[in-house]
């Protein structure tokens, strides 16, 4: 376990950038432009400097495409959504306040973009993935392929991409929690702002989506985990 | 296994599910894991199933990971650029909650301006028409005795063979005598109020002069029974005329069908005007010519010459006085 953790911690370090406290950037370079935390950019953003959103854009355009597509699992819908996330970001800018995270907010909006589409049933044209204008990892979504990426143990494969298909069938509440906590890295009190969920409700539904899948894959069949929310 | 409260109270229970969060790697993991060992074997076998799961979701990271194409990213920020081409407008959601905000203030200063012309002016007669008189105050139908809410004056009316309606008394050969029913309570003034009547007329005659009124006391004469100031509709000669008081005609009379009809007459008065409708056509709208504050006495007249079956040519079969 602890050669799994370092190489872990590896990879997240090498996905977190480093930035520096949120001190008004003076100097108008590329370069101290890009170190600059995601909330400094969004002030300039909303004095309308396009190039501080561009930057935005590039930090969190995977995050929002990766975040739609595990919730939605549907490419054509990602898509425009997603640029409709954007869109709106930019357009909206103005109503985003300091000291509030820029991830939250970003996040806020994408989930309600989706919660949206959802209730609208309204699904896009459907089109052949390639002639989609989205890159991935593995955009199929197959989840044997992404475990023979991580291991060469067949056993090991095997048990995450078991885990992988499982997360599809989990209640949306479970599943929405684990996205945005595991896969996403936002804290409880960050999930807890953009869904308007208690944080102890969104322990629980961590605990008992986990424990669903870890069922799964010990072959016994899960219970029903929905009722012990507060 | 645990409760729900137990992840606002269980430190165990909250640092797992920080470990579970934050993944692999992370201090809570460490101390989580370092933690399992300690516990109860039974309980820690299905802890450490989901640490298990836990690691193979961190392995699985990449799984449906997306990255912008080059497509993806210039049709962002075209529509961003075609965004900004627009010029700094109101976001959205700030010109929908002033528009809303505009459309709340006007409507409520519009209501106000309503208020304060109704309440400066007096009510017209197209007012009166458009009023709807609806719950009925008196609702009489002549197939037996006259119903108490009506009492009779000059000679007394009479109900027609078989219940068919209320006819006139007998006259005198020669010569018309009045008598009819009024309310019993006058109305105010100032309150509207409707006399709808239903007449059965077999034919034009003039031994019956039908009189639909409304009087402003029951000081009526004696031979004619007429008071000195009335509103009246009247029905005679196979016409339907308007009087205001003194007998002042007011519009032309409308003839009535030579053959047997039902005719459906509707007084709407106010304090200052009165609509009269035959059949739901408009036969007067205009001042009534009644003293502004005198009281209301609606009723109806026949004035009838000689007697026998002539004077069941013109028969009342209901009245109802309305409210609005």
């Amino acid at each position: 376990m602890q050669k799994r953790a370092d190489r872990t911690t590896h990879a997240k370090a090498a996905r977190t950038p480093v930035r520096p406290p949120a001190d008004p950037i003076t100097d108008l370079t590329p370069v101290a432009l890009g170190r600059a935390s995601d909330e400094e950019l969004m002030r300039r953003t909303q004095r309308g400097d396009r190039q501080a959103f561009s930057l935005l854009y590039e930090r969190y355009s995977s995050s929002v495409l990766s975040y739609l597509y595990r919730m939605l699992g549907n490419l054509e819908d990602v898509e425009s959504i997603a640029q409709e996330v954007f869109l709106r970001a930019f357009r909206f800018a103005p109503t985003y306040r300091f000291p509030q995270k820029f991830s939250t907010w970003l996040f806020t909006i994408t989930r309600n973009l989706a919660i949206n589409y959802s209730r609208r049933r309204k699904r896009s044209p459907v089109r052949n993935v390639t002639e989609l204008n989205l890159e991935g990892v593995e955009i199929s979504g197959d989840p044997y392929k992404v475990a023979q990426r991580a291991t060469d143990d067949v056993e090991k494969q095997e048990e995450i991409a078991r885990v992988l298909k499982a997360l599809d069938d989990l209640p949306t509440d479970q599943r929405e929690v684990i996205v945005l906590g595991v896969f996403q890295d936002l804290s409880y009190a960050q999930i807890e702002e953009i869904t308007g969920t208690k944080a102890v409700t969104l322990r629980s539904r961590m605990f008992h989506g986990l424990r669903r899948l870890a069922r799964m894959l010990g072959s016994k069949p899960p219970e029903d985990d929905g009722m012990e929310e507060p | 296994m645990s409760q729900a409260t137990d992840f606002e109270t269980d430190p165990f229970l909250r640092l797992l599910t920080d470990a579970l969060r934050a993944g692999p790697g992370s201090p809570q993991w460490h101390e989580a894991v370092r933690q399992l060992r300690t516990i109860n074997p039974d309980e820690a076998d299905e802890y450490r199933l989901i640490v298990t799961a836990r690691e193979h979701l961190e392995s699985g990271r990449d799984y449906r990971t997306l990255r912008a194409g080059p497509g993806f990213t210039r049709k962002v920020f075209d529509s961003i650029e075609r965004e900004a081409a627009r010029g700094p407008g109101l976001p959205l959601a700030s010109a929908i909650a002033i528009v809303a905000v505009l459309a709340v203030v006007g409507t409520v200063l519009a209501l106000v301006l309503l208020l304060m012309r109704s309440a400066e002016q007096p009510p017209t007669v197209e007012d009166l028409s458009r009023t709807y008189f609806t719950q009925p105050a008196i609702s009489s139908e002549f197939v037996g005795a006259v119903p108490p809410e009506w009492q009779t004056f000059g000679a007394p009316p009479q109900i027609a063979g078989a219940g068919r309606g209320l006819r006139g008394g007998n006259g005198a050969p020669g010569q018309y005598r009045g008598g009819g029913i009024r309310v019993s309570v006058p109305l105010p003034a100032d309150q509207s109020f409707a006399v709808e009547m239903t007449v059965r007329a077999a034919r034009p005659t003039d031994q019956v002069d039908l009189r639909l009124f409304v009087s402003e006391s029951t000081e009526f004469s004696t031979e004619k029974a007429v008071s000195p100031r009335e509103f009246e509709v009247r029905i005679f000669r196979g016409q339907i005329g308007v009087f205001k008081p003194v007998a002042v005609e007011a519009g032309s009379p409308v003839k009535l069908p030579d053959g047997p009809s039902t005719i459906r007459l509707l007084l709407k008065m106010d304090r200052n005007f009165a609509v009269v409708e035959r059949d739901g056509v408009r036969l007067y709208a205009g001042p009534h010519g009644l003293g502004a504050d005198a009281p209301r006495w609606p009723g109806v007249r026949f004035l009838t010459r000689g007697d026998g079956a002539a004077l069941e040519d013109v028969l009342v079969q209901s009245i109802r006085l309305l409210r609005p």
